[in-house]
């Protein structure tokens, strides 16, 4: 699965995770920060995920020697 | 009596004003040491000498208004204020980047900007430049990029309407002083827009959450609260940098974008017409000159290699104005094009209907060329001859006005589906009108045998 479409499918995740509430009024500057938010919290994931990701990058690699 | 600039009013800390034809920026005291610290830093200096940032000094540290202390900046005067609405989509783009340039180079430097508004920037003799000293504040740990909404409504979003849809922004961006919410270019998305990355993250998901997120939700306030690092906060503004130098015109070709190829002059007569201009220019010696329908900006690199210091082009074309941008660009002159539509100028326009001043508030110039552009509205749009003639004469108190005859095929394509009833439209009731006008004729020179002319004017000024 290309990169795009896993961080496209994990903010959908987060987005269906918001409570949903078509009535609730939210500014563009709320809006703002909550983008940001969303990134921040992928970019944690990711960096958490680099060092697991990166040792089983690495064992592939052996074995295709 | 200071009387501030009708479009200042928005930032509490300080506003514009004009005196004696100097620009000043009364601030509020309580900003007065980090202001201080930021034009002493090498940082603020760097901007400067980069023609990033307009120049700046201060002034005068203490000057009591009666409202607090308050200390006062001059700035380098700019004589031509444009607005993104007026810009092409090159020129937005530029615009775009600096500001993220601006921004990234500013956080690297400890410093961030309060705002993202495109109209922080306008465009100098090309060039974009950025002149809102007072959204500079130091960085403080985690905080968020509180312009980032605003960038994508001033910026992002018009660029995208036009690089991924074909749509020109001008008239939407000038519709609202927000700018172009993301809510209207979603409207045009289709289901593979989803899927690129940056458009979901900036355009599609802001979307979303602004119709459907609930703030009070634990999981809003958790994102809201959750601590937004300086790698993070860069990696927004590189990403996004990367996202807008990869946008690109979609629909390049135009009616008028290859005029300087495909026009109906023949060699010798343009070549008449370019010399026209280069005696003119010469003689004259303007220091700045407008060019009413410029096209892509072969007359304005003739005015500018015959000595004119600087030259502001308007044209409604977006190909050829796209055009005109690419080259001014890539030959470094002092050519500014912008976009105009004559028959429905900028209006004034914001709060009071004075934030934004209109055209002729603002275009004023030494001298005005006006070819192969009035009979585009007298005859394809009906403005009566007299009404064009005073408004260009307002411009400038010389200039150039092209006549094309009613016999030229460039008019009689106009008329083929309507009507002649321009029975004033000729030569001599043009020469009368000018006169009417108080324009006194200077000459009129033949273009080849086109059997079109060059009438220079000059105004007859109490």
């Amino acid at each position: 699965m290309k990169n795009s479409m896993r961080v496209n499918i994990y903010v959908g995740v987060c987005i269906a995770m918001l409570s949903l509430n078509a009535n609730a009024y939210i500014d563009p500057g709320i809006t703002g920060l909550l983008v940001q938010g969303l990134i921040a919290v992928i970019g944690g994931i990711l960096v958490f995920l680099r060092k697991p990701l990166d040792l089983i990058k690495k064992l592939f690699k052996k074995n295709d020697h | 009596m200071i009387t501030r600039e009708p479009g200042s009013f928005r930032d509490n800390l300080g506003y514009v004003f004009k005196k004696d034809g100097r620009i000043f920026r009364l601030c509020d005291g309580s900003i007065l040491a980090q202001t201080k610290e930021l034009l002493e830093s090498n940082f603020f200096k760097d901007l400067v000498k980069r023609g990033w940032l307009v120049e700046t000094e201060l002034v005068d540290s203490y000057v009591g208004d009666g409202q607090g202390d308050k200390f006062l900046l001059e700035h380098k005067k700019i004589d031509f204020f444009s607005f993104p609405y007026e810009w092409s989509f090159e020129y937005l783009k530029s615009a775009a980047l600096l500001h993220l340039d601006i921004q990234i180079y500013a956080l690297d430097n400890g410093y961030v900007l309060r705002d993202s508004s495109a109209y922080n920037l306008t465009y100098v003799k090309g060039q974009p430049i950025f002149i809102d000293i007072l959204s500079f504040k130091p960085y403080e740990i985690d905080e968020r990029w509180t312009g980032y909404s605003q960038f994508c409504n001033q910026f992002l979003n018009p660029l995208v309407l036009k690089a991924r849809y074909g749509v020109d922004f001008n008239n939407w961006y000038r519709g609202s002083m927000r700018g172009v919410d993301s809510a209207l270019v979603n409207k045009f998305a289709k289901m593979r827009d989803i899927f690129n990355p940056n458009f979901f993250i900036h355009i599609f998901l802001p979307n979303i959450l602004e119709k459907y997120s609930d703030r009070n939700s634990v999981i809003s306030k958790k994102l809201i609260e959750k601590k937004f690092q300086k790698d993070s906060y860069r990696s927004l503004l590189v990403g996004l940098k990367k996202y807008v130098q990869s946008l690109k015109r979609l629909n390049k070709k135009t009616t008028w974008s290859d005029y300087n190829l495909n026009n109906i002059y023949g060699d010798k007569s343009y070549r008449v017409k370019k010399e026209i201009v280069s005696e003119f220019c010469a003689r004259n010696k303007p220091q700045s000159l407008i060019d009413v329908g410029c096209n892509s900006g072969d007359f304005a690199i003739v005015a500018i290699s015959a000595g004119v210091a600087e030259v502001i082009g308007f044209d409604n074309d977006f190909g050829a104005l796209g055009e005109a941008c690419l080259r001014a660009n890539e030959l470094s002159i002092p050519f500014t094009p912008l976009y105009l539509d004559a028959t429905n100028q900028s209006a004034s326009q914001g709060w009071n209907q004075m934030e934004r001043s209109g055209f002729n508030q603002r275009f004023r110039a030494h001298a005005v060329i006006a070819l192969a552009f009035i009979h585009h509205l007298v005859i394809a749009n009906n403005i009566p001859l007299e009404y064009v003639i005073e408004w260009i004469i307002n411009i400038a108190p010389i200039g150039l006005i092209e006549f094309v005859p009613i016999e030229d095929a460039t008019i009689q394509k106009m008329l083929e589906h309507k009507p002649d009833i321009y029975k004033n439209y000729n030569l001599l009731n043009m020469l009368s009108l000018l006169e009417a006008a108080k324009a006194s004729i200077v000459k009129i020179t033949d273009i080849g045998n086109t059997g079109r002319c060059c009438i220079e004017f000059k105004r007859i000024d109490k």
